[in-house]
């Protein structure tokens, strides 16, 4: 078993990661870097992360949500879930790896099982199980409020 | 529009830098986890080892809080597991070196 001080250093390169993927999108409203110093030292006791991204301005909020294990010396995501939530809890899109799902909406075999995403329809899809494909499909929902704001 | 507050610019190198100085608070972490899971009981009555029983693993899981809650709890384990269980030495000698 790692020390706190290994899964620390993991869990950092990790979150780290994270930060560069969220640089797509709008920038956060509230101070995320200081929020992610904490986030990494919770993940290292827990060996999970739960990071919200909030836009109050645009009324939505991305939940990240992963856990990790640590074979040997490495950080290995095993549960993961992500999703784009508007105000009220509605989730816009949201994908996980929880294996409740073996078909998409096609009736066709998920490409990635157990990876799946909600579509903004609640329809079940294929997913890479990536967070950067999650975040590339995020980007047009919270440009367009964006820009609906502006307009 | 209000005016947004964004995160000041930061290297890798100076955020890495940031967090290993940083004291790890490994009762704040539980407090946090412990806030959460208490919000979840209260918002659907039920004690979080109930949940974890019934839901966990079944169809029912599928829903955004329960999957994070099930994570919470999870987190809020391994947290008591990681303080009783010895660390390896080796393992760390092995990744650091």
């Amino acid at each position: 078993m790692l020390s706190d001080k290994l899964k620390k250093w993991f869990s950092k390169n990790r979150v780290w990661a994270i930060y560069e993927l969220l640089q797509k999108l709008p920038a956060s409203e509230f101070d995320l870097i200081s929020a992610l110093y904490e986030k990494i030292e919770v993940a290292a006791f827990s060996e999970a992360l739960r990071l919200h991204v909030f836009w109050p301005s645009l009324n939505k909020k991305l939940s990240i949500r992963e856990d990790y294990i640590f074979p040997q010396t490495q950080l290995h995501i095993v549960y993961y879930s992500y999703a784009l939530i508007e105000i009220g809890d509605r989730a816009i899109i949201r994908a996980d790896s929880a294996p409740h799902h073996e078909r998409d909406y096609h009736r066709k075999l998920l490409t990635n099982f157990p990876h799946h995403l909600h579509d903004d329809n609640g329809r079940i899809c294929s997913f890479s199980g990536e967070l950067e494909d999650f975040i590339n499909l995020a980007v047009p929902y919270v440009r367009q409020k964006r820009k609906d704001l502006i307009s | 529009m209000p005016k947004r507050k964004k995160s000041p610019p930061i290297t890798k190198e100076q955020f890495l830098a940031r967090v290993m100085n940083r004291k790890p608070n490994r009762e704040k972490a539980v407090k946090n986890l412990l806030e959460e899971l208490h919000a979840y009981e209260m918002k659907y009555q039920m004690r979080s080892e109930f949940f974890y029983k019934l839901i966990v693993g079944t169809p029912l899981e599928d829903q955004p809080d329960f999957l994070d809650w099930a994570m919470c709890y999870r987190g809020y384990l391994q947290v008591f597991q990681s303080q009783v269980m010895p660390e390896s030495a080796t393992a760390d000698a092995i990744a650091i070196g």
